[in-house]
């Protein structure tokens, strides 16, 4: 039995790959599918061509992986295509360097008149100087999580959410059981090898086993946008940087991103300055930005693998300088995996599972490159019935399957609660039918719990339409629903 | 595609302001059909129109509900314009969304029997009969207090010509030189934008304006209809991209403000019956509500009652449309209710308003300004014989 | 000097009270608004004084003797909350809504199942002094917003509860809200079906039992849909207000606004730009409206009368004026206390109190205090004199009130 800490892309990618080579997987995480970094990125499946000049091998990986994601998990990624734009205020040539970077990578990137972007974008600055179409794509990230484990669970192997790993045994020098604690209380389960895919918690869970990893982590915010307003990625043209990427999201924009060092694995607060200055970026590359409606602002945490020589220790294989697979100590049955992008989540997962496969002794190759990640029912389907979520169109029907499970958990398989209104006129609706299958007291819970966590996108953005939103969502809740605000 | 057509806050005033969301069981509402699709729209190009969106009247009224300045009715315009129709009922469309053509043969709107039905026109609808105006010859320079400008709408030039002689007189009564415009018969754009076709509805203004003749010295630019009025104040700039070149001041309020107050006292000698006001929606937009009651109890009406509906189901051509014949019927029906047979005036500045007012209800409907011009002869008339009777 | 006329910017509850005291003493009355009020968004109730550091607040007009004077200037007067209340009494007979001014609090249930203290509301809303000896809380199939079980868990306690839920009508769809079952309710059919299918769920039932139904008795014709369904069901029918849209709002609203016109107040609709120093005020497309003083009832952020920005700061909508920044990592909440104050032009609304009504739950309170202020700063003694709302007397109200203290009886939430 090997378990997996991380219910993120590259957990649940650990434990797909692990459990198509046939090997009993189960997946632990102390909250909620992508709760870490996973679910709090921009969305954006690279083509690559962010990385052509400052890290050649990475590109080349995204490109490969952006073509397998495409082919294994079609129903989680959007075609927009990409843009890469260059402002006629940029200085030096990097256009030059960035155009020979995405050959030597074989990256497919074709001149673009200006004007066909503006088609597309209107709200595209004005001056561009050049414009260069990319295989960018949107990745649905939640949607391919819960693919991933809807897949995982079909073949046999397990994954439990809000579960904690309290302990880990090893007996002997090995491995040999983890001890967690989950909703039904605290269990023990045998195992073999541990893969620590906790991400930016990958340090916190490395001491349970005695082999502390160092990581570096660093504090990235993003902002959604109430509506689409692109229907392609549009990248700036520069040498990666904060706040040069604006993603459609189905019915959303992200803007995205800054990088700030920090020492929390939790995400950082959202700060008004940090906000502003992301804002200030988003103008260069569209001058009417201030105007489009912030829905939320959230961080994510990027972990990276540090060690204090800088340059690596025996026992790690640097396979980009993006991300790491981690055995140092021989036969103790951990693997860690640290670092890495939500686009190459699954060569990552093909790494780490061939390291946990030798020391299983299992020979069966990966299969994840080709094997197609098989999708649930149909949005189509979902909107029969009443309306709860009016902003997303989730029926009841869409939620039936789910009613069983807390709020918290109905939130990203559908977008409820997600929407301009962030719960204020689906909430109660959604209690109403969780009412059928949970008690008062819980109900009351997790109205309570999934109202904080909506709170904290949503109260660091207030200006506009945005702050009128949220005086109507707190009335609601006070006068109409009766109840007690924080 | 506008400013704040992001910014909903889903709080659904605006469905408590739809009056069409309310009659008809299968209307999706204005938020549904405005900022919801708009959302949907531009997330999946190519997304097919919202069944019902053909129903909204483009009142506007959810627009002027919205706390957060969505452009509600503007965004189902839009929406509409993504409908697919077929080639007679295009044709239909078309014609009716020209209306300063169809004032240019007046007589077709009288088109009846079978031919109507062939094209989608409701049958059983009152349709206006041809009252030609009389344009005036060049006016004076200047007035005692200056020049105005008369806006004489495609309806009135070819449906109501008495309006605008009624409302001519009144303002030269007052001391103002009379201008009307434009000398052809041109229209704002309000019916091409109500049906869905905003690039026309652009290019119809674009012509009117360019065609408005209204120059410098013109105070006021009076308008008799209370959509063309909100239409060239309000959308012109904001959705028509288009300039007015002097403020446009509907016909009662420019009355109230500006009729000097002999004027008023004299009217007070005729009696006037029982007069119903109805503000149009579209005036509610625009301009709000109260103006024509209080002009009608300035001018000394005995007894005035408003009518308490949002939308009267007329809406322009709307209810012209056979497949709008119902919705326009239960909105009517409201008005019907209220009156409950009884006889008298109805004051309301739209002409299609009148019409179909006057038919659910059975009022005699015109316009304020015919009404205040009567009014004045009246008390004149009145006048006289004491006058004469005193001479005796 | 007495002004003849008087502008009055907003049309939420405090601009329409105050246009209703202004019009009543019979001034010429403006009320200027960019967008409906925010009536229609919540059931119709007056609330005086809910909880008081999370602690319900049993005796609200004791609370305010003791308390006022944080908030409002004069705010422990006794008779000047006996006579708002006692007008607010008028209007609502004004307008055909007759509910007792109660002594107390008392308390109704929330579509999420919790109790929650009110005080005044229209004669339908489910308000209640004690438990009742039975209820029966019945659903709508398809009306998510009442969800019958969880109302239900609001009424645990000795009487029997039982949880029914009625079959989709005829032309129901998954898109009809509130607002088009209350237009379905106020057909002929709707109200028919209604009774007969009420009948058939609820049988006969224990005796004295309650019937609880969402807020979807109607918009226009409520009243009658509501006294025909007591007398058939021989049981007292009361609705809970439901999140918005709020019927009850509508309902309250749309009499309000048709009563004011009636009685001679012009509304006007466009986005005020300025104050004019002549009298009423300019709107953004620079037409005149209005005249005399101008009375701003504009509402805080919600009803756009405060505006926040990305910095942080927050100023009124009309004079641009700063009212407040919110610093890095400040609770947002404080940002709904931010207004004018009375004498810049004279202001209704809550912030001027310094009065969170979301927390507080003195909403209605703070609208009738404040706008009666701001009426008294135009007209001097107007609301003191105020004798009669339309046809109906102002009978100023005997309320006993006990003394300091009493409040303090007050049970946790």
């Amino acid at each position: 039995m090997v378990v997996v800490v991380g219910a993120g892309a590259t957990g649940l990618g650990v434990a797909w790959d692990l459990v198509l080579r046939g090997v009993p997987v189960t997946v632990v995480d102390a909250g909620d599918l992508g709760h870490g970094t996973s679910g709090r990125f921009h969305g954006l499946l690279h083509s690559g061509g962010r990385y052509v000049v400052s890290d050649v091998a990475a590109a080349r990986e995204c490109w490969q992986e952006n073509q397998i994601l495409r082919r294994i998990a079609p129903s989680a990624v959007e075609d927009t295509g990409g843009f890469f734009i260059e402002g006629a205020d940029e200085e030096g040539d990097f256009a030059a360097e960035w155009v020979a970077g995405c050959r030597a990578v074989g990256l497919p990137v074709s001149d673009e008149a200006p004007a066909r972007l503006r088609g597309l974008v209107p709200e595209v600055r004005r001056d561009l100087r050049r414009v260069f179409r990319v295989p960018d794509a949107v990745l649905e990230g939640f949607r391919l999580l819960h693919l991933l484990r809807r897949n995982i669970v079909k073949r046999g192997g397990v994954v439990l959410t809000h579960t904690r790993v309290a302990r880990v045994d090893m007996t002997g020098g090995r491995v040999v059981g983890v001890d967690m604690e989950g909703p039904g209380g605290r269990d023990r389960i045998a195992c073999d090898v541990l893969v620590n895919a906790a991400g930016p918690w990958a340090g916190t869970v490395s001491q349970l086993y005695g082999d502390p990893i160092p990581l570096q982590l660093g504090g990235g915010l993003m902002l959604i946008f109430a509506n689409r307003h692109t229907p392609v990625v549009v990248n700036r043209l520069s040498p990666p940087g904060d706040g040069d990427i604006l993603v459609p999201h189905q019915s959303v924009a992200i803007f995205g991103t800054t990088d700030v060092r920090q020492d929390d694995p939790e995400p950082p607060p959202v700060t008004r300055a940090e906000v502003l200055r992301l804002m200030a970026s988003g103008r260069a590359m569209f001058p009417t930005m201030d105007s489009w409606r912030v829905l939320r602002a959230f961080t994510g945490v990027r972990p990276l693998y540090q060690p204090a020589d800088g340059k690596g220790e025996a026992g790690s294989r640097r396979v980009t300088r993006d991300f790491t697979v981690i055995d140092r100590v021989r036969d103790a049955g951990v693997v860690a995996v640290v670092g890495g992008k939500f686009t190459t989540f699954r060569a990552m997962a093909e790494r780490t599972a061939d390291v946990v496969a030798r020391q299983l002794g299992v020979s069966a190759p990966s299969r994840t490159r080709t094997q197609l990640l098989e999708a649930g029912v149909s949005r189509a389907a979902d909107s029969n019935g009443p309306v709860v979520c009016e902003c997303e169109d989730v029926a009841t029907a869409a939620l039936a399957p789910m009613t069983a499970e807390p709020l918290s958990a109905w939130r990203t398989p559908t977008w409820l609660a997600m929407g301009p209104c962030q719960g204020t006129f689906c909430l109660h609706r959604a209690a109403g039918l969780r009412r059928q299958r949970a008690s008062a007291a819980h109900v009351a819970a997790e109205v309570g719990a999934l109202r904080t966590e909506r709170d904290r996108g949503f109260t660091s953005v207030l200006w506009g339409a945005n702050a009128q939103e949220w005086a109507l969502n707190r009335a609601v809740r006070a006068e109409s629903l009766g109840e007690a605000l924080p | 595609m506008f400013d704040a057509d992001d910014a909903c806050l889903k709080c659904s005033l605006c469905v408590t302001a739809c009056p069409v969301y309310r009659e008809d069981p299968q209307f999706p509402g204005p938020k549904v059909l405005g900022p919801e699709w708009h959302r949907a729209a531009l997330a999946l190009p190519g997304l097919t129109a919202a069944d019902h969106v053909d129903d909204c009247t483009f009142c506007q009224l959810c627009e002027a509900a919205c706390p957060a300045d969505v452009p509600v009715a503007h965004l189902i315009a839009h929406h509409k314009a993504s409908q697919a129709k077929s080639p007679v009922v295009r044709l239909r469309d078309a014609v009716l969304a020209r209306p300063h053509l169809m004032a240019r043969a007046p007589g077709l709107a009288g088109l009846g029997g079978p031919p109507a039905r062939w094209v989608g026109l409701s049958v059983e609808t009152r349709r206006p009969r041809p009252q030609p105006l009389r344009w005036p010859a060049e006016p004076a320079a200047t007035g005692a207090r200056g020049i105005v400008a008369l806006f004489v709408d495609c309806f009135t030039r070819a449906y109501d010509g008495g309006a605008a002689e009624a409302a001519s007189r009144l303002l030269k009564a007052w001391g103002y030189a009379v201008r009307w415009v434009p000398r052809e018969s041109r229209c704002c754009g309000a019916a091409a934008y109500a049906a869905g076709q905003p690039a026309t509805a652009r290019r119809i203004a674009a012509a009117t304006a360019e065609d408005l003749g209204v120059n410098h010295g013109v105070q006021a630019i009076v308008t008799l209809n209370a959509t063309c009025d909100g239409t060239l104040r309000d959308e012109w700039p904001r959705y028509f991209h288009q300039d007015v070149p002097a403020p446009v001041v509907p016909f009662a309020a420019f009355a109230l403000a500006e009729a000097p107050p002999a004027f008023w006292d004299s009217l007070v000698a005729s009696p006037s019956g029982l007069v119903f006001v109805h503000t149009t929606c579209r005036a509610k937009v625009s301009q709000g509500e109260g103006a024509l009651l209080a002009l009608a109890r300035r001018a000394g009406a005995d007894v005035v009652e408003r009518l308490d509906v949002e939308c009267c189901g007329a809406a322009g051509s709307y209810a012209f449309k056979a497949e709008h014949h119902g919705v326009a019927q239960r909105l009517g029906r409201r008005a019907a209710g209220q009156v409950g047979g009884r006889s008298g005036t109805l004051l309301v500045d739209s002409g299609t308003c009148a019409l179909h007012l006057s038919q659910m209800t059975g009022l005699y409907a015109e316009h304020p300004a015919r009404w205040l011009d009567q009014r004045r002869r009246g008390s004149e008339a009145n006048l006289g014989r004491s006058t004469a009777a005193r001479r005796t | 000097m007495t002004p003849g006329a008087v502008t009055v910017v907003g049309r939420g509850p405090a601009g329409l009270f105050a246009a209703t005291l202004l019009a009543a003493a019979g001034l010429s009355v403006h009320v200027v608004s960019s967008s409906s009020g925010t009536l229609p968004l919540w059931s119709g109730r007056f609330n005086f004084r809910d909880w008081d550091q999370g602690m319900v607040v049993d005796n609200p007009w004791d609370w305010w003797m003791e308390h006022g004077e944080q908030h409002f200037v004069g705010g422990t007067a006794r008779a000047r909350w006996r006579r708002l209340w006692s007008i607010w009494r008028a209007v609502g007979q004004q307008l055909g809504m007759d509910s007792a001014i109660p002594e107390r609090n008392r308390w109704t249930v929330t579509p999420l199942g919790r109790r929650r203290p009110v005080f005044w509301t229209p004669p339908w809303e489910l308000a209640l002094d004690r438990a009742p000896v039975a209820v029966a809380v019945v659903g709508l199939e398809g009306l998510l917003d009442f969800e019958p079980e969880l109302v239900a868990d609001g009424f645990q306690g000795p009487g029997a509860v039982r949880t029914l839920r009625l079959p989709w009508p005829p032309d129901w769809h998954r898109g009809w809200n509130t607002v088009r079952w209350g237009a379905f309710l106020d057909t002929g059919s709707g109200a028919d079906w209604l009774e007969q299918q009420l009948v058939r769920a609820l049988g006969r039932g224990p005796a004295g039992e309650l019937v609880v139904l969402p807020q979807v008795l109607g918009l226009s014709r409520t009243d009658v849909l509501h006294q025909r369904l007591e007398r058939r069901l021989d049981r007292l029918v009361r609705e809970v207000g439901l999140a918005p849209p709020g019927l009850g709002g509508m309902r309250l609203e749309a009499r309000w606004t048709a009563w004011l016109l009636s009685s001679g107040v012009q509304m006007h609709h466009g986005r005020v730009r300025a104050i004019r120093d002549a009298g009423g005020i300019t709107l953004t497309d620079g037409r005149p409206v209005g005249e005399g003083p101008v009375i701003l009832a504009t509402g805080g952020i919600l009803g756009g009368g405060v505006c926040l920005s990305a910095d942080g700061t927050g100023v009124d909508a009309i004079h641009r004026r700063l009212l407040g920044q919110l610093a890095e990592g400040d609770d947002p909440a404080r940002a709904l206390q931010w207004g004018l104050v009375l004498g810049d032009g004279g202001v209704a609304g809550r912030q001027t109190a310094g009065c969170d009504p979301d927390v507080h739950g003195d909403g209605g309170a703070v609208c009738l205090w404040t706008a009666a202020e701001a009426v008294d700063r135009v007209v001097p003694g107007l609301v003191d004199r105020l004798s009669r709302i339309g046809t109906v007397e102002v009978a100023v109200l005997d309320v006993s009130v006990r003394g300091p203290q009493t409040h303090k009886e007050a049970q946790r939430v």
